[in-house]
């Protein structure tokens, strides 16, 4: 029997998929969408959001211009491919305090923590991700792109 | 003054667990919309296409200001 892998693929890996930014490095839309590809229909991963990631991720590209049509089109997805879970109030006052401690914004927390227990792996390529060692105790965090990102700016290489 | 009297005696909770909607205590995952292998297959299909296709072109400080403070 096929053991499926549950993934959390970070927010911006999903934006990157669909949108192409001036100043960023030229493969970065390229891997983002050849990452994401295989988890649109594969039996063996799955994609998990939380409801706060579902609706992050349609109004990031909402607000970065992404059209109507393709927007319902990645709703879809969303809400017959992914599972989604549930957001609590016990939930959300845990990334609270996480932030509290970590000076981290609360939404990086809001798309993971809340998926203890039922994720395999969580791939970002934030630095957030890396540099706050609550994220790896929920799962292992792996970047499976060439670039990263830092709060504010455009992607540049991993490791520089 | 007997007015502020009682509005400063009144629970500002009372009865509130009455009026709340019901919220989940346990958080469920869930697929949102279950739908038919045909359908499911048109929708990834759609998605495959798009993600093969075109990316939408934006400039840099368009896309910081679409993250805001949450990405």
């Amino acid at each position: 029997m096929t053991v499926s892998e549950r993934a959390v693929v970070d927010t911006q890996i999903w934006e990157y998929a669909w949108v192409e930014e001036d100043r960023a490095p030229a493969t970065v839309h390229r891997e983002a969408a050849a990452f994401l590809t295989p988890f649109l229909d594969a039996s063996d991963k799955v994609l998990c959001v939380t409801a706060y990631q579902a609706a992050e991720i349609m109004d990031v590209l909402r607000k970065a211009g992404l059209d109507a049509d393709a927007r319902g089109e990645l709703l879809d997805l969303l809400q017959t491919q992914c599972l989604c879970l549930d957001l609590t109030t016990d939930a959300v006052f845990e990334c609270v305090e996480m932030s509290l401690r970590s000076g981290i914004h609360v939404y990086d927390y809001l798309v993971a923590v809340p998926l203890r227990g039922l994720i395999d792996v969580i791939y970002s390529a934030d630095r957030h991700f890396v540099q706050d060692p609550q994220f790896e105790a929920i799962a292992p965090v792996v970047n499976p792109m060439t670039w990263e990102m830092q709060e504010g700016q455009p992607p540049r290489p991993a490791g520089s | 003054m007997a007015k502020r009297e009682s509005l400063s005696t009144t629970d500002p909770f009372a009865g509130a667990a009455d009026r709340e909607p019901p919220a989940p205590r346990v958080a469920r995952a869930r697929v949102f919309r279950e739908v038919s292998p045909e359908e499911r297959a048109r929708i990834v299909e759609r998605l495959r296409q798009r993600l093969a296709g075109p990316a939408l072109r934006v400039d840099s400080a368009t896309l910081r200001q679409a993250e805001g403070d949450s990405v």
